[in-house]
This record gives structure tokens, C-alpha cells and sequence, in this order.
């Protein structure tokens, strides 16, 4: 338990500040409540710690660095995805949304396949993209009131069609330079994914905490009912998170493009499971009203480190995928097993 | 989905009027049946060649799969709920089928089934005990089985050699018709004599339908879900084995781009996501109309990229068209 207390104790002037009515132990009230990713960042320092002792080049300072890049694209994933989930909804149209966005930027930036070359405006295209996809699963949802996940696997589908036919019979390779370097050229040591996944985090993080989206997200989460009857317009703000969600994975879609160069169908494969599982292990709840994008950042940090631990410690990287489901379903057990009621209805 | 709905469903009106026996026919699950109709016989207009006989078998034999994957999605559905992991333990199990043949033959095909069923029970038994919605729970096993699928194949496909005379008779014909396709038949007919003859049929609607009511009624409704789940993932072995025996191969992902076509069919085949209303006879038309439009799209010569497209928008579509739209209802 030691463990889990030292990162927390660097966040301590805020946490005292918001417990000021329990003067007590401010830092453990913070901790305890869910305002705070508390086990997600356990289960880091747990990581940190086994690997130490397997592998100590796991904490070497390159190492960090490839985690830190590793994570860049999942953790843009997870802010807008956070969102949706944070109103009860879910979105699994990620890899299909990734898939058209990379085909659409990698097509408008320099490459060998047009005489395209908008530079760095293909990432808004790319953006635009993935925004249209997720109105189209939004409008279904908040419109038509058919359950997200359903709906998500459709716009998917729709995602990855519109990728294939847009891929053709060749890759597009980029020949971009200054797209290129968004993932090669370093600023501070870290590439310039890193410092953008920040920024989105930094903004996604302001979205919830002061604009009346972030705070209606938790309402609606909460539950919806209160929300219709308090006058909120559920439907609208529903249809933005999946709009939100949208953009940012054509975003993270773009980074991801820039990192390998070729406008790929087959560049979200497994980045939905990553990003579901760190939203759920960061402690943000699939049945919605709790949780954050700080929790969201710090759960798909612990599912990369796991994912890196594992090839370091050498481990088939096959069964991955195994891994983050187990996580997907023991972390989605673990904390929703204080809500289980008898004779509770839940599909 | 997450969300309790407490109100009951509306009262179906028995109108007198001209319209009952129209309302009468669509309850019956008369809508697939009509469009497989119309599809069939613009197939049949574009290419003539398609009523023969060698034509229409190979679309069934080419159904086979998917039918056997939507039979078992629209049990779980008429719960109300639903299963992503089928088609990823179809796969699984293929990959699982294609090891054991060789040394162990025909046991290894009851194992294979015994074994995907087993899997459906386990997932049943943690959405029970966990009460987590079942979409992020079969979601989690998804990335189990896929997982699982990679390291036991290694990322290649691994062809059968030994032991194939055991289940090769499978897609074999007899006075021209295709036994995997009678064999499909007999499944969906000897469910819907369960369904129909005991008790078990009304009471998986029940509890689509009303799901605290049958529970207050008496109604094992765990156990149900339970059994649901694992006839669900029994079907998909059984898939399984008609996939290797159909290719004489397995792959990590042979059968992973059938889940989409699956929940698709079942779908289209009338059976409401929300549960309760729907059948196995409907889907296997259902899974007749999927199929035949993969195969029309192909004879008129449209793009393959078009087939994701056309599958989600039909989701979309017909999800939208039949949803139950409650007021007050909590749809995420």
C-alpha cells in the first residue's frame, strides 16, 4: 500500500484543497474517493516494481521514452472515448473510424499515390472524418435512441469499408517530410506525438471539469432520467460525445499515420482493447457517471506498460489481446461488484 | 443495455380491422421470408444462371456458418441481450479442432463442441454473478479468444491432414442436396421444437420481455441466461467444425468477420434487439438473405469494400426501424 500512496502524495495542495470539510487525513480522503485513479495507479507502481526485479531495463530512461510514445495515440483515443462512456454509452467503431481516417490523411498529405499535398491540414481532414463517423453513430443513438454498442459496431463496419475503398490496390506511403516529423523530430526528447496526446489530455481534461458538456457528461451518466427531467438535452449531448469521441480518433488515427508512414485499414487493430481496457482499469465505469480523463490517461498508461513489460519479460506477444480482455472483464467486474442487487436486471 | 426498463410492454391491441391479418402475417416473422422473396428473384433476374441447382446449393453450403452463428446470437438476443465472443470463439475452436483432429479424429470434433459450450457457460456464469452488461463481457472474451486464437496458431493457418476423412463427409451431397446444409436444418428445426413444445421457448421470451416479471413468476432466469450463453457458444463450435471441414484449414481469424453478418442476420431476420420478440426460423431466413446478398452483390459486380458498408448500414437501419421507443426508456 506504501506503493500506491507515493504518486499521490505529489498531487496533495489540490487534494487538500478539495477535502477541506474532513480536515483529518486529507490525502487518504482524496485517495479513497474516486476522484482519484488510486488503484489504476497501484497497479503501475506494481509494475514498475515486479519489473524492476525482471527486467530493470524496463525503467531505463529510453524505455520510459517508448512507453511515453507508445501511449500517445491510445490515450488520444481514450479522451474521447472517456466522454462517451462517462454518459453510459460505448463506442467500438474506433478501429473503423482510425482505419477511413488514416486512408484520408495519408491521401491528402504528400504521397505516391496523388498529387495531393495539403500538409499538416490532412490531420483536420483526418479529424473531419472520423467527426462525420461519429455523427452518424451519435444521430443513430441520440436520435433513433438505439443502444450505442450495436450501432458502433455498424458505423465500424462503415469505417473500415470506406478505408478499403479508398486503399485501392496500394498502400498510400507518405512522402511528407514535415508530416513525417511529427512522429520522428523530438522536442524536449520525445516525440511530437507525446506532446500532442498531452495537449488533448490538457483539453479534454478542461472539457470536464469546466464546460457544461463535462459536467452534463456526469449527470447524464449518472442517470438519465434526472438529467431529461431537469430539462438537460440528453440527446444533444449524447450525439456530441460520439461527434468527440469521432474526432479524436481521426486524430489519434493521423498520429499513427505519421508514425509508420502508410496509410493503413489495419492501423487501429487492437487499439480498441487497449483503450477500453485503460478506461476501465483507470476506474471510469462502463455504466457511466464516474471516472475522468486523468483516469482514462493513467489506465491506458498501465495497459501499455503492461503490454511493454510483457515483450520485455518475453512474452509472446500473440496473447496479448488475451490479456487486455481479461482485464476488459476483471476490471468491469471488480467495480461494478459493489452495485449487484437481487433480482437486478441488467442485459 | 445497462438500464432497467420497468415499464411494461404496451398490450398488443387486437384490432378487428382489415389490417389484422397483414398485422398477423408480420408477427409470424412474414417480412424476412418476403424479402428473401424479392432478392432471390432479382438475383435471379440479373443472372438467370443462378436457379440452378449448383448455384443455389453453394449458397447454402456457403451459409452454413453464418446460420449456425445467428441461430445461436438470436437465442441470446431474445434474452435481451447480446453475445460479441461467438464468432471469435468460432474461430478459436477451429483453430483448437484443426490441432486435435490428427491424434484424437471424430472425439476431437465432440470435444471441440463440449469444450466452445463450456466457454458460453463460463461467460453466462460471470455476467450472472458480476451483473456486467453482457456486451462488455462477451466484448472482454472477444480479446480472449482472438488472443488465445493468435498463440495457438501462431499467426499462420494450419491446414488438416490427418484425421479430415472425419468430418470431410460433412460437405459431401446426397441425391444432390448438401448434408451440411440438411444437418443446419435439422439444428434449427429440432431448436424450434424446444422452443415451441417446452416450456423453455416461452420462458426465454418472457424474459426478453419483461425480464423482473418472469423472475417474480418463477422463472429461473439465471439459469436461462446461463443455458442461453452456452447454446450460443455450442452453436459456434459447431461452426467451427463445419468451417474446417468446409476449407480442410484453420486460421486465427477465419471466422472473426462473421459477427457483424451474424448479429446482421439475425436482425434482419425480425428478431428485436431489445429481446422477446423473434424465433430460429426467422433467422435462419435471415441468414439466407445475408448470404445471398453477399453473393448478389458479387454477381453484379459491386466492390468488395461496399459488403462492410452495406452490413453496418442495414444494422443501423433496421435496428433503427424496429427499436422500441419507449418514452422514458434509458437508451445508451
Amino acid at each position: 500500500m506504501k506503493l500506491t500512496l507515493a504518486p499521490a502524495d505529489r498531487h496533495d495542495p489540490r487534494a487538500t484543497g478539495r477535502g477541506a470539510d474532513k480536515p483529518a487525513r486529507p490525502g487518504r480522503a482524496a485517495l479513497g474517493s474516486h476522484a482519484f485513479p488510486t488503484p489504476a495507479l497501484g497497479v503501475l507502481a506494481l509494475i514498475a516494481l515486479v519489473m524492476g526485479f525482471v527486467n530493470p531495463s524496463f525503467l531505463s530512461p529510453g524505455n520510459l521514452g517508448a512507453v511515453a510514445e507508445q501511449s500517445a495515440v491510445p490515450a488520444v483515443l481514450a479522451v474521447g472515448l472517456t466522454f462517451v462512456i462517462l454518459m453510459g454509452g460505448i463506442d467500438l467503431s474506433l478501429e473503423g473510424t482510425m482505419a477511413a481516417a488514416s486512408l484520408t490523411t495519408a491521401l491528402l498529405v504528400a504521397n505516391d499515390r496523388n498529387t495531393m499535398d495539403l500538409g499538416l491540414w490532412a490531420i483536420a481532414a483526418g479529424c473531419a472524418v472520423g467527426a462525420v463517423i461519429g455523427l452518424v453513430a451519435g444521430a443513430t443513438v441520440g436520435l433513433l435512441r438505439v443502444p450505442s454498442f450495436i450501432v458502433t459496431i455498424g458505423t465500424w463496419q462503415i469505417g473500415l469499408g470506406v478505408a478499403q475503398l479508398l486503399f485501392g490496390d496500394t498502400p498510400p506511403r507518405v512522402t511528407d517530410r514535415s508530416f513525417r516529423a511529427l512522429a520522428e523530430a523530438r522536442t524536449a526528447g520525445l516525440p511530437g506525438i507525446v506532446w500532442i496526446a498531452l495537449l488533448v489530455v490538457a483539453i479534454g481534461w478542461t472539457l470536464q471539469r469546466y464546460t457544461r458538456f463535462g459536467r452534463y457528461a456526469y449527470v447524464i451518466g449518472g442517470s438519465e432520467e434526472t438529467a431529461l427531467l431537469s430539462g438537460v438535452p440528453v440527446r444533444a449531448y449524447r450525439a456530441a460525445s460520439f461527434v468527440l469521441a469521432g474526432a479524436t480518433a481521426g486524430l489519434a488515427s493521423a498520429m499513427a499515420t505519421a508514425r509508420s508512414g502508410v496509410g493503413d485499414v489495419g492501423i487501429g487493430t487492437g487499439l480498441l482493447f487497449t483503450t477500453i481496457a485503460g478506461v476501465v482499469i483507470g476506474g471510469t465505469l462502463l455504466t457511466g457517471g464516474r471516472g475522468g480523463v486523468m483516469h482514462s490517461l493513467v489506465g491506458v498508461v498501465v495497459m501499455v506498460a503492461i503490454a511493454n513489460a510483457m515483450v520485455l519479460a518475453g512474452v509472446s506477444s500473440y496473447i496479448q489481446q488475451t490479456v487486455q480482455g481479461a482485464v476488459v472483464v476483471t476490471a468491469a467486474s471488480l467495480t461494478l461488484w459493489r452495485a449487484r442487487q437481487r433480482l437486478r436486471v441488467i442485459k | 443495455m445497462a438500464t432497467t426498463s420497468q415499464a411494461p410492454p404496451e398490450a398488443r391491441t387486437s384490432d378487428t380491422s382489415g389490417g389484422s391479418r397483414l398485422r398477423r402475417l408480420h408477427e409470424a416473422g412474414a417480412a424476412p421470408f418476403f424479402v428473401l422473396a424479392v432478392l432471390v428473384i432479382a438475383v435471379g433476374a440479373y443472372d438467370s444462371s443462378f436457379f440452378q441447382a449448383a448455384s443455389l446449393i453453394s449458397l447454402l453450403e456457403q451459409a452454413v456458418p453464418l446460420t449456425l452463428l445467428a441461430i445461436g446470437e438470436a437465442l441470446v438476443v431474445l434474452t435481451g441481450r447480446i453475445d460479441l465472443s461467438n464468432a471469435g470463439l468460432a474461430s478459436l475452436a477451429g483453430v483448437a479442432l484443426a490441432h486435435g483432429l490428427g491424434s484424437l479424429g471424430p472425439a476431437a470434433v465432440a470435444l471441440v463442441v463440449v469444450g466452445a459450450a463450456a466457454c458460453g457457460t463460463l461467460i453466462g456464469v460471470i455476467h450472472i454473478t458480476t451483473q456486467v452488461p453482457s456486451f462488455i463481457i462477451t466484448l472482454g472474451f472477444l480479446g480472449i479468444f482472438a488472443g488465445l486464437s493468435l498463440t495457438t496458431s501462431r499467426a499462420d493457418s494450419i491446414l488438416v491432414t490427418g484425421g479430415y476423412d472425419s468430418i470431410e463427409w460433412i460437405f459431401y451431397r446426397i441425391f444432390g442436396l448438401p448434408i451440411s446444409y440438411l444437418l443446419v436444418l435439422l439444428v434449427a428445426l429440432a431448436l424450434m421444437a424446444w422452443m415451441k413444445a417446452l416450456p423453455i421457448g416461452r420462458r426465454i421470451r418472457a424474459i426478453g420481455l419483461n425480464e423482473r416479471a418472469a423472475a417474480h413468476s418463477g422463472i429461473r432466469t439465471r439459469a436461462i441466461v446461463i443455458a442461453v450463453f452456452t447454446a450460443s457458444a455450442g452453436l459456434a463450435g459447431l461452426a467451427a467444425v463445419f468451417q474446417v471441414a468446409r476449407l480442410q484449414s484453420a486460421g486465427a481469424t477465419t471466422s472473426d468477420t462473421l459477427l457483424l453478418p451474424a448479429i446482421a442476420a439475425v436482425i434482419v431476420g425480425g428478431t428485436a434487439i431489445s429481446g422477446g420478440i423473434g424465433g430460429v426460423g426467422r433467422t435462419l431466413c435471415g441468414a439466407l438473405v445475408i448470404a445471398l446478398l453477399r453473393v448478389g452483390l458479387d454477381l453484379v459486380g459491386v466492390n468488395a469494400a461496399f459488403q462492410p458498408i452495406l452490413y453496418g448500414g442495414i444494422v443501423i437501419l433496421a435496428i433503427a426501424a424496429t427499436a422500441n421507443r419507449r418514452r422514458g426508456a434509458a437508451v445508451a
